[in-house]
């Protein structure tokens, strides 16, 4: 079962995946690679041998399918950029932050910032990763029923959609919490 | 061995590709990829990235199958390779990996033929150093779009002002296998 859901607040923080990395890690046969000669890195230009980048990142990838399941699996999107080496010998650990989280026909995208940070504490890989959890906001649901109220005030969900999605008006989201509906049906916070 | 500030000039599959050899907007042609049970459970191992659904073909009980996905899939990352198997067909670039994009549409299966297309993107000069992106799409039996990626590569970790001489060890460029 996915960690994330759809109530989960922005700021929350994806739990910290971990890997050593080994130099026999990275042995393709008796071949000479910058990912486990120091030589061959260094030919290149490299002070030493670096880990393979898409075998780093697999660790923010891990850390997303746990967080999300099938909703990494399916409609997971990942945007990163490979800032440092991390060394093929180094220890390194993904970090994940929630930024945001919108209506995608008829589920929730949950947006992260995520990172892999090496031993030194540089961050060597920096990017956002999203997937979809279940469900919109159930209308019968009282607290869930704030939330859907935010994303209209906020602009994220358009009354259209709040019909279409939730099958519910602005006038059924609560009016107790701080929302009216204004003379063209709009949800408006009511300060 | 050359020094250090000499970009490679060759290796074992030959020239590197020049950042004036690449042509801005060619068509990486296609590649078949035929995900194999074996393949997925390697991908686990070198990623230690472990699920059920990696690891079992759930079978039917009482009728219904238990796995939401109806048989073997794959980790989604799995998918990195081929594209990069496609460019390699084209252009012999070591490089390093600077920027990957993508998009998981539908579960890569065991057993699945995808069939990956590509495009050279874009190539520029940032800090004096040469970079150049692609892109790809993978594609199921029925026609459906599988992923997409665009990626970023440097064609060489040392500036464009090094001049290119000697032998590289290591081309970068893999057997088409995971």
């Amino acid at each position: 079962m996915a960690i994330i859901t759809k109530d989960t607040p922005i700021g929350t923080e994806l739990p910290v995946f971990a890997r050593r990395f080994r130099n026999e890690m990275f042995a393709t046969g008796d071949a000479k690679t910058i990912h486990n000669d120091n030589v061959a890195a260094q030919r290149e230009g490299l002070p030493r041998a670096v880990a393979v980048g898409p075998q780093v990142a697999a660790l923010i990838f891990r850390m997303m399918r746990t967080c999300f399941e099938e909703g990494w699996i399916a409609g997971g999107k990942a945007a990163l950029t490979f800032r440092k080496p991390v060394w093929s010998n180094d220890f390194a650990t993904a970090h994940g932050l929630i930024t945001d989280r919108e209506v995608e026909g008829g589920k929730v995208r949950v947006t992260c910032n995520v990172w892999i940070e090496r031993s030194d504490g540089e961050k060597a890989i920096v990017g956002t990763c999203s997937a979809l959890v279940p469900g919109g906001y159930g209308p019968q649901e009282g607290r869930s029923k704030f939330r859907l109220a935010d994303d209209v005030v906020s602009g994220k969900l358009s009354s259209g959609q709040l019909k279409e999605l939730y099958g519910c008006d602005a006038s059924e989201l609560p009016m107790d919490g701080g929302y009216i509906v204004d003379s063209e049906g709009r949800l408006q916070e009511n300060y | 061995m050359e020094d250090a500030q000499t970009r490679v000039e060759f290796d074992e599959c030959g020239d590197r590709t020049t950042y004036d050899e690449i042509e801005v907007g060619k068509d990486l042609g296609s590649l078949e990829w035929v995900i194999t049970e074996q393949d997925i459970e390697k991908q686990c191992s070198i990623d230690e990235d472990f699920h059920p659904w990696f690891a079992f073909d759930i079978q039917e009980h009482d009728g219904v199958s238990e796995s939401q996905w109806e048989g073997l899939i794959a980790p989604p990352q799995i998918q990195y390779r081929p594209p990069r198997w496609l460019l390699s067909r084209t252009y012999n670039i070591r490089g390093v990996f600077y920027k990957w994009e993508f998009e998981n549409l539908k579960p890569i299966r065991s057993d699945q033929t995808i069939t990956i297309t590509g495009r050279i993107l874009d190539k520029w000069i940032d800090r004096g150093r040469e970079f150049m992106s692609y892109e790809a799409e993978g594609w199921d039996e029925v026609g459906d779009m599988v992923f997409r990626t665009t990626r970023v590569h440097a064609l060489d970790i040392l500036k464009r002002d090094s001049p290119r001489a000697g032998a590289g060890e290591d081309s970068g460029i893999k057997k088409e296998k995971i």
